[in-house]
């Protein structure tokens, strides 16, 4: 039991999606792998609930937003059981007297929505759209890129930089310019100078701050959200729908990597990872095992990869009030509903639910929302992000029966009142919520479970409930994040690699951090020829 | 008719600036006020007999010294006296009294926590490192990013390559000063509430930001970029009120030429050909000038003064999304006594500066989410300074004046405008809360004024009653400010030129707006006149 | 949180007098003060080469208040100082003390100092420059707490070739055992000492702790028993004077702490040259690697000694060789003891090595030759012999 020691190419720690990619990736590269997950099941954010026998819910995220299909088929994840349902899942600003807003890639069916509104937003639409496409655009290099510099120091990255910023002002100076001027700028500010209907700033408020600790009146929300967008729209496909929801990802990611001939190992919590001389020894799991390794790709978050598995004494003090300051306040909680049958929403037919829908009557109401997450409290009226996706996905539930999984953000990681109480009260104030929507909705529920932020935490293994693993302001993205110093040697201890949401670019399921993480230990193994 | 060569609207502190500039320069300069005084903002005001208020800024720091020099506003009769601190109350019994002194300094933060003593040396290493790269910004119109003229890449080249010398961590930290709200960058080196809420102080003065906004930081680094006194950022009273500095500067043009007249508000520029050619005052009249300098907020210097045809529809839909939103009030207070603050030794040396009343950083914070509900404030913060303590000009022997500068203060409330009853309600909170602290002040209360965010704007232009002529975010700093378009003093109006605290470098008693103003336009006057010559 | 002192009129005295003050005031005949760390210090009583020379040569006594003592207490206090100063500043047994540095993360000097531990559990470190936030966050992950506990004693230097002779006097019976740099518990009188055998200005010397109330009657018993040896109270230039001739590194001249250094100013352990108190191959610590990779690339700057020609103190303190300006002086001052000028310089490190002459600008402009020393310029005969000598 104790003891028993292991010698593998790479160790890699935390078997969430990232974890899995990359394990994926490298058995295939013909590595010997190691996964090591803490939870009994794979997947974290990537996981599937079952609420009654036979009716299963997306637990924790779910939809899968901005996953490369260049890596589905680099893994070849369809024949490993992927199935893709749905691309591009639109948004839908959902309004409880039925005049919905679908906020999707048809431009024609939003602008006819958005005119029984206000004709004059209807025509603003397109503009605003431009603009958001605009900004989108010129974050996606940076998006996409592995180890972005703001001042690159050396010529080809220099000339990288030069060419882009040639590409951006060959759009026109106004362009350009407007581009500059919003970047820094607050969604709440940019929506109201666009449209005027509640509807309609709520949803796209609410859009743009999903996942965040600040609210869209905040500086740097615009490009909180142009980052997110930047991310979904790197690929044609844009945001998918799979059978089995994430999970069914997670299945498949799984299948794959053991295929390859990666070792995957559930209920292995890590205790530490070793170094020597600022180099990778290996790991040592909590019941005994070692792991020898020169390379470690970390997908856990880096507070805990370097304060608790590095562990603190093994670094320099500075690095360590720079992990510890690291913000993770981005919190949200779940709420999963089995429904005995699809609930009316007033004129919205199954297309129009099959998206993401977004309840959030004004700019306002989400901003209060963002508000009381500073007091550590509830909000009075909770903002939140619906999926039915039994309506596409025969194999969650049986014929007829659906489930609904909410998404609330702006949730205090420490609640006042404490989440005992603060977890019913959340679960009654969503209901409540729903059923201004869907008058029915309530008395459909057969069973239900509430995740509030300490329970995504133990229990999917998102450490406080934040998926971006840290803030993605402006001085925790691109080549500051997690941290300047990590953005670019992780730590000066070499064989260590960060996969995880909390390296660029961020959260969402799009396994670029663990695409980013393997490029460069596969380079640095050829370098030192391990 | 008459002609000057530069017709310069309003007389606020830039306008005078551009004014005398230009006047040095050898031109024939008439400045032109709505007002019976002139000052704008920076104005000294005798409402009280034998009593002189400060009624709108009340203390100085950012004036550039370069502006003094230039303008020799000291043979002019500017006097200012720095103050040695602050003081900050917590009403929980605690209080912060700063210091210069940074051996004071250290032990009234070590009361608090010994960490946050130590850390705060290293606070202020960096807050001055930030203020040092700031400060070559701000006499000089800033760099165009968008522009492919040669000076203008080569400016933004040698900016960048200023950034990458201060190294990785050095711009990191510079992103963090500009980004972070104000709380979060004070969370990197502070653990005690009281520490960080005295510090947090200056984020919230005149901003629509909370402390826990992002770009809240900024703000504080903004309030620490003056030169008074050397390199620390200090804080001082003007003798004779601010008013005094508009009158210096006034005298300074004067001394070279300069005319002003009051009472005199333009209603219109004169526009012929897409070029400035003179103004109509609201009386009617017309004068003719080579150019037109106006020193008023950006959206009342183009819509109201402008004909619109005159200018593109895209434009003045840019012009009018300018974010002015107003969130502060102010109280001018004769009394016949000072203070006794229950929490703190009267004698305190740090009583001679700024008094604020504030809880902790959440407090704040709330009472800036009451201010996006457009409710009347609960508990809004309250800065008072009470100059006469040191300058003995401003109210008889043992006799007071004092400011009260209100934080979190809508410009319009939900339920409507700013009535004499709602003021009424505003003035009732602010002085209940001063009493509670401090109780007895009500009866040493000879007269009180409030003015609300609708008043500053009435009064004397301020739109929204935005203290800084549009707010500083990012998005409206730099090559950003007011616009991309606009950020470089000049208007698609050929000879017309904003000179005002909506341009760059921004807000407070600066006088930089008016001096990159005035540069900008003899450069393009020299410009012009070469080319006559060539011609 | 740290507790908050009772002193709540901060403001009515910027700079405050040491224990000692009643005392050192009464000997202050030239009344001349200088302020270090908050304390108001005698800097001259009499005059300095007096005070100098009988730092050198007979017994004196010093207010050295100006420090930060901070005591240190937990499971893991060595683990902790190992990995705060140079990997070894832990490794302290009972009675001894050990000169160290503390690094930051880029390696540069935030303070150096010295770690005393009295008794097993009894852990002390002195630094000139006030660091709680530094050291704080350097325990994180360890069980060692940290307290400044400067306002709870008084110390004072015994120093000279009589120190020890003029101490066992006044009642620190043993002392002649001490060996350099080591530590013992003493009494006088019913004062507690902490008594050690550290000097900073290279000669024989004890540094002496005892509790803020007891320092009078400390000071009093050790003047009044050690009259014999006639001490002489010294001031802080002529300890100074005695500390460059040691070749020791003064904080605020010869090195800006990391920690509020101006960009530019802050140096590295290695290039003030003082990678002797380090152990970059042992024991992790903070800097180590930032070091190591300083030790391959090379250093930009140096801290030297020099030696100048003449007897001028310069003003111009910018040293130049013959291709222009390649450092500055940062502490220059007459050594009595060698009879000639010493400085410390930072310098540009491509000047070592070669056999370059340098000069300094006299006031009039002429040319003051210079070269570079090892340092300490002066050592001190017999200064680390146990037994010391008698005088």
């Amino acid at each position: 039991m104790s003891g028993r020691s292991n010698s593998f190419d790479v160790a890699i720690v935390g078997g969430g999606h990232n974890g899995l990619v990359a394990a994926g990736l490298l058995a295939k590269a013909g590595r010997r792998v190691v996964l090591c997950e803490a939870l009994p099941t794979l997947g974290s954010a990537c996981g599937t609930s079952t609420l009654v026998p036979g009716v299963r819910v997306p637990k924790c995220a779910h939809v899968v937003s901005g996953f490369p299909p260049s890596l589905i088929r680099q893994l070849k994840l369809k024949k490993y059981g992927l199935h893709v349902l749905q691309k591009n899942v639109g948004r839908v600003a959902l309004d409880p007297d039925g005049r919905h807003i679908p906020l999707c890639a048809s431009a024609g069916a939003t602008r006819e929505a958005i005119f029984s509104w206000s004709s004059r937003d209807a025509d603003a639409w397109s503009g605003f759209s431009k603009t958001m496409d605009a900004l989108v655009r010129a974050l996606r290099p940076v998006y996409a890129e592995s180890a972005p510099k703001l001042i690159p120091d050396n010529l080809r990255g220099r000339l990288e930089w030069l060419r882009h910023y040639v590409g951006e002002r060959k759009r026109g100076a106004s362009s350009f310019q407007k581009v500059l001027r919003l970047l820094p700028s607050n969604a709440a500010d940019f929506l109201d100078d666009s449209f005027e209907t509640d509807l309609l700033k709520g949803a796209l408020s609410l859009d743009a701050s999903i996942g965040s600790f600040h609210g869209p009146y905040s500086p740097g929300s615009l490009f909180y959200w142009a980052w997110q967008r930047a991310g979904e729209t790197a690929s044609a496909s844009g945001t998918l729908q799979v059978a089995g929801g994430p999970g069914g990802l997670t299945a498949a990611l799984t299948k794959a990597a053991e295929a390859y001939g990666a070792e995957l190992k559930t209920s292995a919590p890590v205790q530490s990872i070793t170094a020597k001389d600022g180099q990778i020894r290996g790991l040592v799991l909590q019941n005994g095992d070692e792991v020898s390794c020169p390379i470690v790709i970390s997908t856990v978050d880096p507070k805990a990869t370097y304060l608790q598995l590095l562990g603190p004494r093994n670094l320099d003090a500075g690095l360590v009030g720079d992990v510890n300051r690291i913000r993770m306040r981005g919190s949200s909680a779940k709420v999963n509903l089995a429904l005995e049958r699809i609930p009316t929403f007033p004129k919205a037919d199954e297309s129009t639910l099959a998206g993401r829908l977004l309840l959030a009557p004004s700019l306002l109401d989400v901003e209060r929302a963002s508000n009381s997450q500073k007091y550590g409290i509830l909000p009075d009226h909770p903002v939140m992000e619906v999926t039915l996706p039994s309506i596409m996905d025969e194999t969650l539930t049986p014929e007829g029966r659906h489930v609904l999984s909410v998404v609330i953000p702006f949730m205090p990681f420490d609640l006042d009142r404490g989440w005992d109480a603060g977890g019913d009260i959340l679960v009654d104030k969503v209901v409540k919520t729903l059923g201004e929507y869907s008058p029915d909705l309530p008395d459909l529920v057969m069973a239900g479970e509430v995740l509030v932020p300490p329970d995504i935490e133990s229990h999917c293994g998102v450490a406080r409930a934040d998926w971006h693993q840290g803030e993605l302001t402006l001085d925790q993205s691109m080549m500051m994040r997690p941290t300047p110093q990590l953005a670019e040697e992780a730590g000066s201890i070499k064989g260590l690699f960060l996969g995880g949401a909390g390296a660029h670019p961020g959260g969402g399921l799009t396994g670029r951090p663990a695409l980013h993480a393997v490029a460069a230990a596969v380079r640095f193994s050829k370098e030192t020829r391990l | 008719m008459e002609r000057f060569d530069v017709v310069v609207i309003g007389a606020g502190h830039n306008s005078l600036t551009a004014a005398a500039y230009l006047a040095r320069a050898g031109l024939s300069v008439l400045t032109l006020e709505k007002n019976d005084y002139i000052g704008g903002a920076a104005v000294s005001r005798e409402i009280e007999p034998s009593f002189i208020y400060s009624s709108c800024s009340y203390a100085l720091s950012l004036l550039r010294p370069e502006i003094i020099r230039d303008l020799d506003l000291t043979q002019h009769g500017l006097r200012v006296m720095p103050y040695q601190g602050s003081v900050t109350l917590t009403g929980d019994g605690r209080y912060i009294a700063s210091s210069s002194h940074p051996d004071v300094m250290h032990r009234e933060l070590a009361r608090h926590s010994a960490r946050d003593a130590d850390a705060y040396m290293r606070y202020g290493r960096d807050m001055r490192q930030q203020a040092d790269l700031v400060s070559p910004l701000l006499m000089q119109a800033p760099p165009n990013p968008a522009s492919l003229r040669p000076k203008e890449l080569r400016k933004v080249m040698s900016f960048l390559s200023d950034a990458q010398s201060l190294g990785r961590d050095g711009l990191a930290d510079a992103i963090r000063f500009w980004t972070l709200s104000a709380s979060d960058l004070l969370d990197r080196y502070f653990e005690s509430d009281i520490v960080k809420a005295h510090l947090a102080a200056s984020a919230v003065i005149g901003t629509g930001l909370g402390p826990m906004s992002p770009g809240s930081a900024y703000v504080m680094l903004h309030h620490r970029i003056g030169g008074l006194d050397g390199p620390n950022g200090a804080w001082g009273y003007v003798r004779g009120g601010m008013g005094a500095v508009s009158m210096a500067i006034a005298s300074a043009l004067r001394s070279h030429g300069g005319e002003i007249r009051t009472s005199s508000g333009v209603s219109e520029i004169k526009v012929s050909k897409k070029r400035a050619t003179g103004v109509v005052l609201e009386s009617g009249v017309e004068i003719d000038a080579g150019v037109v300098v106006s020193g008023l907020e950006l959206k009342r210097s183009v819509l109201s003064l402008l004909d619109w045809k005159e200018l593109s529809k895209s434009f003045v839909e840019q012009v009018s999304k300018f974010k002015t939103r107003g969130s502060s009030a102010k109280l001018n207070i004769a009394l016949d006594g000072l203070p006794e603050f229950t929490d703190i030794p009267s004698d305190c040396p740090s009583l001679d500066g700024d008094v604020r009343l504030c809880g902790t950083v959440v407090d704040m914070e709330r009472a800036y989410d009451d201010w996006k509900e457009k409710v009347m404030p609960r508990d809004p913060y309250l800065e008072i300074v009470i100059p006469s303590r040191l300058d003995p000009t401003l109210a008889p022997p043992g006799k007071h004046v004092a400011s009260v500068f209100v934080q979190y203060v809508p410009d319009k409330l939900i339920d409507g405008s700013w009535t004499d009853a709602k003021r009424s309600e505003l003035q009732d909170v602010v002085l209940s809360k001063i009493e509670k602290a401090a109780p007895g002040f009500k009866s040493k209360i000879r007269h009180v004024e409030t003015r609300t965010p609708e008043d500053l704007e009435n009064e004397i232009g301020l739109t929204q009653g935005n203290i800084f002529h549009g707010e500083l975010t990012l998005d409206q700093l730099l090559f950003n400010r007011p616009l991309p378009e606009l950020a470089q003093y000049r208007t698609p109006i050929g000879g017309y030129y904003l000179c005002g605290s909506s341009m760059h470098p921004g807000g407070g008693v600066m006088g930089a707006p008016g001096a990159n103003a005035a540069r900008t336009i003899l450069a393009d006057a020299r410009l012009r006149a070469a080319r006559r010559i060539s011609a | 949180m740290s507790q908050p002192s009772s002193d709540l009129r901060t403001w009515d005295q910027a700079v405050r007098p040491t224990p000692l003050h009643q005392r050192t005031s009464e000997f202050n005949v030239t009344n001349q003060w200088t302020t270090e760390l908050g304390w108001t210090l005698p800097d001259v009583y009499q005059g300095v080469e007096a005070e100098h020379a009988a730092l050198r040569n007979a017994c004196t006594l010093s207010d050295l208040n100006a420090l930060v003592t901070y005591q240190l207490a937990g499971r893991d206090v060595g683990a902790y100082l190992n990995r705060l100063a140079g990997g070894c500043g832990g490794n302290v047994k009972t009675g001894a003390s050990r000169r160290v540095v503390l690094s930051n993360d880029q390696g540069a000097l935030i303070a150096d100092g010295v770690i005393l531990r009295s008794t097993d559990k009894d852990w002390f470190l002195t630094l000139a420059v006030r660091c709680l936030d530094w050291l704080t966050l350097s325990a994180s992950g360890f069980d060692c707490h940290v307290e400044d506990v400067s306002e709870q004693l008084c110390t004072f230097a015994v120093e000279g070739p009589s120190a020890c002779a003029a101490l066992l006097a006044a009642g620190c019976g043993g002392l002649e055992a001490l060996r350099p740099g080591a530590v013992r518990l003493l009494q006088i009188g019913t004062a507690n000492l902490v008594v050690a055998r550290v000097s900073a200005t290279g000669g024989l010397g004890y540094e002496v702790r005892c509790s803020a109330e007891d320092a009078l009657f400390v000071f009093d018993r050790i003047y009044r028993d050690a009259a014999l040896f006639r001490p002489v109270l010294v001031g802080q230039h002529a300890r100074d004077v005695a500390r460059l001739e040691a070749g020791h590194p003064k904080v605020g001249r010869d090195y800006h702490p990391a920690t509020t250094a101006n960009r530019g100013e802050s140096r590295t352990v290695l290039e003030l040259g003082l990678g002797g108190l380090i152990g970059i191959e042992g024991d992790p610590f903070s800097g180590r690697s930032a070091l190591k990779k300083q030790q391959l690339s090379g250093a930009k700057h140096a801290l030297v000694g020099l030696e100048l020609d003449g007897s001028e103190v310069p003003v111009d303190l910018r040293l130049s060789d013959a291709s222009g300006v390649v450092g500055k002086l940062t502490s220059v001052s007459w050594s009595p003891s060698l009879k000639r000028i010493v400085a410390l310089a930072d310098v540009e490190a491509k000047v070592l090595g070669s056999a370059n002459r340098f000069q300094v600008s006299s006031r009039t402009g002429s040319a003051i030759s210079a070269a570079i020393v090892p340092r300490p310029f002066y050592i001190c005969p017999n200064a680390r012999r146990t037994p010391p000598d008698a005088h």
